[in-house]
């Protein structure tokens, strides 16, 4: 049985990444459409997806011992879902469900999130490495 | 989700605020323009904003969330002209008055910085973008 050496830490990170660049994305289209008033905002719960994700791998599990009960397998598989923004209207109809400001915060944020996994990986790698090496580095 | 594509929703977002840009122009540039070629003083126009679903948001969903931004189209505002008493002109009617355009110049400015708002938006977007495909690029070094 080997040692999982690539899969923990940057699995867990690589999932993290690839969520981030799927909110980016969200929060882009958001950008762009925002004075399209029939548009409709989404966005992509980076945090809970991971939750998911950690519960489905980490060890933690529920015992069925009733039909009724729900297991945590029943999550395995789940895609992330991307939630619709709530619809806030003003004025004459006209307005959308995009705030700018919240937008921008967002788009920020995420960017940073992003570059905290990225620079997580690369920690992990530089680590690796130096096992290799024999702690020479 | 590619960098590549979301340069490509951030760009659709800019041309279509330049269009708006180039409509409130027009409007603003013909603000006292009382002849046309079809007749009749100048009439304000506006853009049209659509969707256009781009591609799934993630892997294995089945709905194009993401959508770029696109100019549907220019329409005329059907808003009466604005009247003004002005008798030397060659083009008033019988009564002394003069049909100006429907562009209210206040409304245009505000406008204008609508969309200069939204253009950031889209090009802070943009270098956003740039920073973190270079930060997932430095993993490799």
């Amino acid at each position: 049985m080997g040692i999982d050496i690539f899969g923990g830490v940057i699995g867990t990170m690589e999932r993290a990444l690839n969520l981030r660049a799927a909110k980016h994305g969200a929060i882009l289209s958001n950008l762009a459409n925002m004075d399209n008033p029939n548009y409709k905002g989404f966005d992509i719960m980076v945090e809970e997806e991971m939750q998911k994700s950690l519960n489905r791998g980490g060890g933690l599990t529920l015992d069925t011992t009733n039909k009724g009960h729900i297991g945590l397998k029943g999550q395995a598989g789940a895609p992330a879902v991307a939630i619709p923004q709530s619809e806030q209207v003003f004025g004459d109809g006209r307005g959308k469900a995009i705030d700018r400001d919240k937008a921008m915060v967002d788009l920020a944020r995420n960017a940073v999130m992003y570059t905290a996994s990225a620079q997580i990986i690369s920690r992990k790698f530089e680590a690796l490495k130096q096992a290799i090496q024999d702690g020479r580095s | 989700m590619n960098f590549l594509d979301a340069l490509q929703i951030s760009g659709s977002g800019m041309s279509s605020q330049s269009a708006r840009m180039n409509v409130i122009a027009t409007n603003l540039a013909n603000a006292e323009a009382t002849r046309t070629p079809e007749g009749g003083p100048y009439k304000r126009k506006e853009v049209i904003f659509g969707s256009v679903p781009f591609k799934e948001v993630l892997e294995g969903q089945n709905k194009s969330l993401i959508s770029e931004s696109k100019v549907m189209g220019v329409i005329e505002d059907t808003r009466a002209p604005q009247m003004k008493y002005d008798p030397g002109h060659p083009d008033a009617d019988a009564q002394g008055y003069v049909a100006l355009p429907n562009v209210n110049v206040i409304q245009e400015m505000v406008n204008m910085m609508l969309a200069s708002r939204s253009y950031e938006a889209n090009v802070t977007a943009v270098q956003t973008t740039k920073d973190m495909a270079m930060r997932a690029l430095e993993i490799g070094k």
